[in-house]
Parts: structure tokens; sequence; C-alpha cells
């Protein structure tokens, strides 16, 4: 068995990356917490330790969260708005991982209120659009109004991103 | 489908996910258009996920889950051992002062001999210190340095497969022979025997091996 400190060491240095990979891809907290105690479990039975750690942590990390998708039911992936199989690739090549703070960002610098700020209402706080409608003093038809032009906006975004 | 109408289907799906079934998803998806409206906001929704989780996880929160995997893996072991010496110590320390006190009593209480000369004995001492009692705790000794370890980087499956087995004396079968050519990374504890191995080798997606009378099998 590999000694504690090492896998200590290993924890502790790479556990915010692995914790924030796992959470981008499965989008729960609980999950993806589990996840990471999971990889460095098997860490300690498979006795080896990697020469390039970071990296095979993270597709560790990713390796677990896809088989944790596997098992999923596609509805309970669309409930959390998880990536569906033919969206993968995005993860599959850890070293071109998709810039997450460039993610986030687009949403601040692309989107004009009160488009950015119903669209953060409902996909990062969860709110439901009557919760967001009272909030705003918006009529729910304008909150789905306003969510449509995000979802157009962010499509088109990626799809120039990928051309 | 217009497309306003693929994306209303996509917001809708998001919204009331309950109404779907996976069947009706997937027909809904297998459109592109609506793929990409679907992918968009879950990509951003991973952006989001990830920048929250940025922000939460921070030496508190590695503290904790350090500990939570500590507990779990590492489970501190019950000093009983100690405990139970200390307890036959102090018995036996008991039993030997209670002695003294009866024969001390005894002598005291009982007639002397003829010459005149009192029967005394000699207050017997524990046969063992109890401070000899005390136990060492068993120190983990694994030692890195001593394991032998094999690093191979980016080597072709069947040279890394041609060593492993050469060492142990195993003979190698491939039942897919276009895994030979898969580049791997790993660490090889020698020490680990061919089981341990097989394992590590099972932990890479693109591979499955076996062990079986001898002969590493790889499908």
């Amino acid at each position: 068995m590999i000694d504690k400190s090492i896998i200590e060491r290993l924890f502790r240095c790479n556990y915010s990356k692995m914790y924030t990979l796992a959470r981008a891809i499965l989008h729960d907290d609980e999950e993806s917490k589990d996840v990471v105690q999971d990889v460095f479990a098997r860490l300690i039975d498979l006795n080896m330790i990697p020469d390039k750690e970071e990296a095979f942590l993270l597709t560790c990390v990713r390796n677990k969260c896809f088989d944790i998708l596997a098992h999923k039911q596609t509805r309970e992936k669309v409930e959390k708005l998880i990536i569906l199989e033919n969206g993968y690739e995005i993860y599959t090549c850890f070293d071109e991982r998709p810039n997450f703070e460039e993610l986030s960002q687009f949403v601040d610098n692309s989107l004009t209120d009160p488009t950015k700020t119903i669209f953060r209402l409902r996909f990062a706080e969860n709110m439901k659009y009557n919760e967001i409608s009272a909030r705003m003093k918006l009529s729910e038809k304008t909150v789905y109004k306003h969510l449509k032009i995000a979802l157009s906006k962010l499509k088109l975004h990626f799809n120039a991103k990928e051309n | 489908m217009e497309k306003n109408d693929k994306l209303c289907k996509v917001l809708d799906m998001i919204d009331h996910p309950e109404r779907y079934t996976d069947e009706m998803i997937h027909e809904l998806l297998l459109d592109p258009e609506c793929a990409d409206y679907y992918n968009a906001i879950s990509i951003t929704k991973s952006g989001i996920e990830a920048k929250k989780a940025s922000s939460e996880c921070d030496e508190e929160m590695t503290n904790a889950e350090w500990k939570r995997f500590e507990q779990k893996n590492y489970p501190k072991r019950q000093p009983a051992h100690r405990f139970t010496w200390h307890r036959i110590a102090a018995i036996f320390i008991g039993c030997a002062v209670l002695s003294a006190l009866a024969v001390a009593s005894w002598n005291i209480l009982a007639p002397k001999d003829v010459t005149g000369i009192a029967k005394t004995s000699a207050l017997k001492t524990p046969a063992h210190n109890a401070n000899k009692l005390a136990t060492d705790s068993a120190t983990r000794t694994d030692s890195l340095a001593t394991a032998q370890i094999r690093t191979f980087d980016n080597a072709r499956l069947a040279d890394i497969i041609d060593e492993v087995a050469k060492y142990y004396g195993a003979n190698v079968q491939y039942e897919d022979k276009s895994v030979m050519e898969l580049r791997l990374q790993l660490s090889w504890d020698k020490s680990a025997g061919v089981e341990g191995f097989i394992s590590t080798l099972n932990y890479f997606d693109k591979v499955h091996a076996e062990y079986d009378n001898n002969t590493i099998i790889l499908k």
C-alpha cells in the first residue's frame, strides 16, 4: 500500500481541481465529492504512484464521472442539464478541457440585463419561472422570452467556436 | 419544425423533464439544432458549476474532505491491547499489595515461633515491572523506496506486456491484437505480482486483461 503521507499530499495538492472538474461534469456537489474520494480510495488499492500526478488524477475523475453518467437515465441527466453522450468529447482530452472561467464569463460579457440576470437566476440559482417573475417584477412570458434570447445567443456562440 | 419551435421544445424539455420519457428526449435531440441548443446550455451550466466549485473549495473544505477520507480509509485502531495490558498490570499490582498486607497481618497477629524469631517474609515484588508492559504502537514502515517500481512512459502495450510476462515467467495471449499498439504511461510495482499488474492495467478504459493458467490474456 502507498504510504498515507503520499496520499495526503496528493489529496491536498489536487483536490480543488479534481472537485471542480467533477462538478463541471456532474453538476452535483455531493456526487462530485464522492467521486474524488473514490478516486483516491482506488489509488490506495492500485498501489501505484502516477508520474504525471495531476493529469492522471483528473483523467480518473473524468472516467469515474462518465461511469456514473452511464448509469443515469437520460431524463435524470436533463434534469441537471448534464451533457449527453454526444457532447462528451469536450471532456475527453483534459489537456484541452474547456476553459470554465471563459464559459461562465460569456454569460456576463455577451448578455445584457435583464436577459443576463434572468439567465443566472434560472440556471445558476435554479429558480422557477414564477420565482424569477416575482423577483424581476416581469411576467412569466417575458422571463421565457429572455431565456429564449439567451439560449439563441449561446447556441450561436458555441457553433461559432466549433467552426 | 420551425427554428423557434425547436427552441421552445428544448426549453420545455429543460423546464419540465418530468413530461418526457428517455425515448422522447432522444427523439427530440436527434435534431441537430435541438441538440445544439441543449449542449450550449449544458456546457454553460458546466461553466457556472465549475466557477461555483472553485469559489466554494477552500482550505476548510479540503481539510474536511481529507478528514472524511481518512476516517473511512485509515480507521484508527482501538488501543485495546494497551488498555488490556494496563488492566492486567493493575490487577497484578493489586493482588501483590493485598498479598503483602495479608502476610504482614499474619506476622503481626500470628504467634512467634520457639526460637523467638518472628517469621517474616520479604514482600514479594511483581515479577515484571508494569512499565515494561507498555506496548509500542505499530508503526507503519511502508517504504516506497524499497518497492521495485518500473515506470513506462508512453510505451507500447505490447512492449510492456513482454517485459512483465518475462519477469513473472508468464505467457501472453492477445484476443484483440489492436491493443498491442496502445501507448500507456504507468508505473509497475514488481512486488505486487501478476495480479497486481493486471489490476493496474484494467484501470485503463481501453484495456481489459485477465490472468489465467499462467497466461496474461489481453482482450
